[in-house]
């Protein structure tokens, strides 16, 4: 910060003639010149309003320059204004005894403008440094006896330089009881001893792991009384010397709490550690801080080894992320439990379930686990689940097995109507025929008509011996492919029922594998029948799509709907064969989208791999 | 047209061929020729024994019916197919007709269909027995409805549209009433009528327009 005061200078003479003449040279030199014509007015004016430097002539009646610059450099107030003495004497004597009284510059007479302008300047130069000294230290003072630390300053003999209050405050001493003494007085034994060593080695080695790292020491009271104390250490050097500082905290509260906050763990953790179950205790960082004793036989760690671990690190590598982010809810949440694997120092993994429940210590957060071995019931359900899908397998494939055996009777019994027993009726119906018409008229009405009933009873059961065949095995699929099948009873059907029912082929039709169209065929079936049974429906509509790379069958009816979700509370009746239309589906390889909703009618959407 | 109508079967059904030989044979200018129950066969026969007409089954071993129909159009083109068969399916039909058969009749109606079928292909026309037909149209023509029906049908039909129950009808047919509702079942069947009810009300209608027609 540039300062624009001008620089004020008081000028001392007794001759106004040459008071003049040093006061035009101070204006021409950029100062604020000040006079004062005797030795008391200059002392009255420097103490009223300090300048920053003074111009002092020797030679003056009553008290001379000698005595006034006594006067000035007594005075705390106007010690620090540096003195120039103007003499007209250029000896040695003059100038030792000014320097005596206090002067810090000379300028002889006659005084060149010049070179007084120059020492001026660095006259008025060297006061702001002084200035700026007094304040910094003023400053430094003030902290010092403010800060709550205890700062100590020693030179490199241990000797103490500097104390301030809070030195007083912690170890009892006065500054000035501390200052000169050697600083192991506020040091308990073995400390002292061990102090002194640490100092030397650092003076001969430099090992800097003591400088501006803070440690719990300590220290001695001045009445005996250990002190818990942190310490951290600066070094300066200046002259060639080397100054240590000690900054020294009273610990002793904080100690207290973390003591009693440690006993308030161990109770609880003591209450647990006889337990079978496994307990961890971990801080709010994860850091294991005390176990019960089943987990050290459990996990194959000491104590010890406990202690240098994290929680999640007990989890295995691969789960460990996810185990993460469960302790991230836990805080949140304060208790949770949850499913892990953890891994023993050997490696061994095994399934556990995890109880952790934060504990509050003092304020403090801490977490309290306990852990469930269950890797034996989680081995016996992986072993379950296995038997379950071998056995559902075994299941889908005798299902399998099952439908294919079906059909094939299906075929074999339909097959077998159709070219048996329905030409036996024709047969039969035929010599019936011939049979009547060469009877003889006398024979009378009453055989007649009987032969007639016969027939309309022949007529009748071949009706229905093709009913029978159409629902065991469609005469058209084989024939003419699923399309037509399709077409062909949904017209049948809509002479029965009165449900109009349009089939449409998306895309076209191309045959599909047989096997898969009799499947599709029979989903058709099953699904046309429970409309009729349940939906109240007027129309059906079916879309065929076997253009796909998978067979889509979707059959949607107007009907009342029903909800889907209680299509489980009501075991459904098997319609056309052992399995329903999802099963039969999913054993395809595909499987069955039902929507439906009460009065939004019903949709059933087969997909299968074709 | 010299001499009888000479007839090829073939069927691997033997009873019902039988059965057919026995009907034809009261036809007094026709003769079976030949008969065989292979499809093969049928098209070698036929190149031998020289038919006017086949009766064609459909299920055929050895190569069905319509590929042998096929065959022997490509074959012998002046020999008439007549499809008997098993099978009630428009699909089945239609094939067969494109395949150069010029009759499809259903085999339990063959008693009475085949011989008009007979009947119309020696005169060169087209028949398709009843059934079929209606199959082919999707329901059948209002005017062969009753025709469809037989004599004891007709009489189920107007009683049951005079108002009578089953029990009356079989009363006054002297039969029983579970032989009635295998009548009913059949008309049912035949008129394409959804239920018994549907039934009813055509019996009631054909009724009040049979004494409308008298008045």
């Amino acid at each position: 910060m540039k300062d624009v005061r001008p620089t004020r200078v008081l000028v001392i003479d007794d001759d106004a003639r040459g008071r003049r003449l040093l006061v035009a040279m101070v204006e021409a030199a950029g100062h604020l010149a000040l006079e004062a014509g005797d030795g008391a007015q200059a002392l009255e004016m420097a103490r009223q309003n300090p300048p920053d430097a003074i111009l002092l002539d020797i030679l003056m009646p009553g008290a001379d320059g000698y005595a006034v610059a006594r006067a000035l450099k007594e005075d705390p107030l106007t010690r620090p204004i540096p003195i120039m003495m103007v003499t007209a004497l250029s000896d040695r004597e003059s100038r030792l005894r000014g320097l005596e009284a206090g002067a810090e510059e000379f300028v002889s007479k006659p005084v060149d403008r010049l070179e007084l302008g120059a020492r001026l300047r660095n006259l008025v130069k060297l006061k702001r440094y002084g200035d700026e000294l007094l304040r910094r230290t003023e400053e430094t003072n003030v902290l010092l006896s403010h800060l709550p630390d205890a700062v100590i300053e020693i030179d490199s003999c241990s000797m103490v330089r500097k104390a301030n209050a809070a030195a007083q405050r912690i170890f009892g001493y006065t500054p000035e009881e501390l200052v000169g003494c050697d600083v192991n007085r506020l040091m308990p034994e073995p400390v002292r001893s061990e102090h002194l060593s640490h100092v030397g080695r650092y003076l001969r080695s430099g090992d800097s792991n003591i400088i501006g790292v803070s440690r719990e020491v300590t220290g001695l009271h001045k009445d005996g009384r250990l002190l818990s104390l942190e310490l951290r250490i600066a070094e300066y050097r200046a002259h060639g010397e080397r100054y240590f500082i000690g900054i020294l905290r009273d610990i002793a509260e904080r100690k207290r709490i973390e003591h009693e906050r440690d006993s308030g763990l161990r109770r609880i953790v003591s209450l647990m550690r006889h337990a079978g179950d496994w307990i961890f205790i971990f801080d709010a960082d994860d850091r294991i801080i005390d176990v019960s004793d089943s987990c050290q036989a459990a996990y194959g760690y000491t104590r010890q080894e406990f202690f240098g671990l994290r929680f999640p690190e007990l989890c295995t590598p691969a789960s460990r992320a996810a185990c993460k982010s469960t302790f991230d809810r836990l805080r949140v949440a304060r208790s949770l439990s949850y499913q892990a694997t953890h891994c023993r120092k050997d490696g061994v993994e095994f399934a556990v379930h995890v109880g952790a429940t934060m504990i509050e210590v003092d304020e403090a957060r801490y977490f309290q686990a306990i852990v469930h071995d269950i890797s034996e019931s989680e081995r016996h359900r992986l072993a379950m689940e296995r038997q379950l899908a071998i056995a559902s397998n075994r299941l889908g494939e005798l299902s399998r097995h099952l439908v294919e055996a079906q059909e094939d009777a299906r075929r074999r019994l339909s097959g077998e109507l159709h070219d048996r027993t329905s030409p036996n009726l024709a047969a039969i119906q035929v010599n019936l025929g011939i049979l009547t018409a060469a009877l003889p008229s006398s024979i009378g009405d009453d055989l007649v008509t009987r032969m007639e009933d016969i027939r309309a009873l022949i007529e009748d059961t071949d009706t229905s011996i093709r009913e029978v065949c159409a629902d065991l095995r469609s005469p058209v699929l084989d024939y003419a492919g699923l399309r037509e099948a399709m077409v062909r009873y949904a017209e049948v059907y809509s002479k029965r029922s009165g449900v109009v029912v349009t089939v449409d082929c998306v895309n076209g039709y191309q045959r599909v594998k047989p096997a898969l169209e009799s499947l599709l065929f029979r989903i058709f079936q099953e699904a046309l029948t429970n409309t009729l049974k349940h939906a109240k429906a007027s129309a059906v509509a079916v879309a065929l799509d076997t253009r796909a790379s998978s067979v889509a069958l979707t059959i949607s009816d107007d009907g009342v709907g029903f909800d889907p979700d209680r299509v489980g509370a009501v075991p459904s009746k098997p319609g056309m064969g052992l399995l329903n239309m999802g099963e039969m589906a999913e054993l395809a390889g595909g499987r069955m989208v039902l929507s439906s909703g009460p009065g939004r009618g019903t949709r059933i959407e087969v997909r299968i791999q074709a | 047209m010299t001499g009888p109508l000479r007839i090829l079967l073939a069927d691997d059904h033997l009873m019902f061929r039988e059965a057919l030989r026995a009907l034809l044979a009261s036809l007094p200018d026709v003769v079976v020729v030949a008969e065989s129950g292979n499809g093969l066969e049928v098209v070698e026969l036929a190149k031998t024994a020289l038919p006017d007409i086949v009766c064609m089954d459909l299920g055929l071993p050895g190569m069905n019916g319509i590929d042998a129909t096929r065959c022997l159009a490509a074959a012998c083109p002046e020999v008439k197919v007549i499809a008997v068969s098993a099978f009630e399916e428009k699909h089945h039909v239609l094939d067969m007709l494109d395949a150069g058969a010029l009759a499809y009749v259903t085999k339990i109606d063959a008693g009475t269909e085949l011989l008009r079928a007979v009947e119309a292909v020696r005169c060169n026309l087209r028949y398709l027995s009843p059934r079929v037909q209606a199959l082919l149209e999707g329901g059948p023509s209002e005017s062969s409805n009753t025709a469809r029906l037989g004599a004891r049908e007709r009489r189920v039909l107007q009683l049951t549209g005079e108002g009578k129950a089953p029990a009356q009808v079989a009363e006054l047919l002297q039969t029983t009433q579970s032989t009635v509702d295998v009548y009913l079942r059949n008309i049912m069947r035949k008129l394409e009528l959804p239920s018994i009810a549907a039934l009813t009300r055509y019996a009631v209608d054909a009724a009040s327009a049979a004494q409308r027609t008298e008045l």
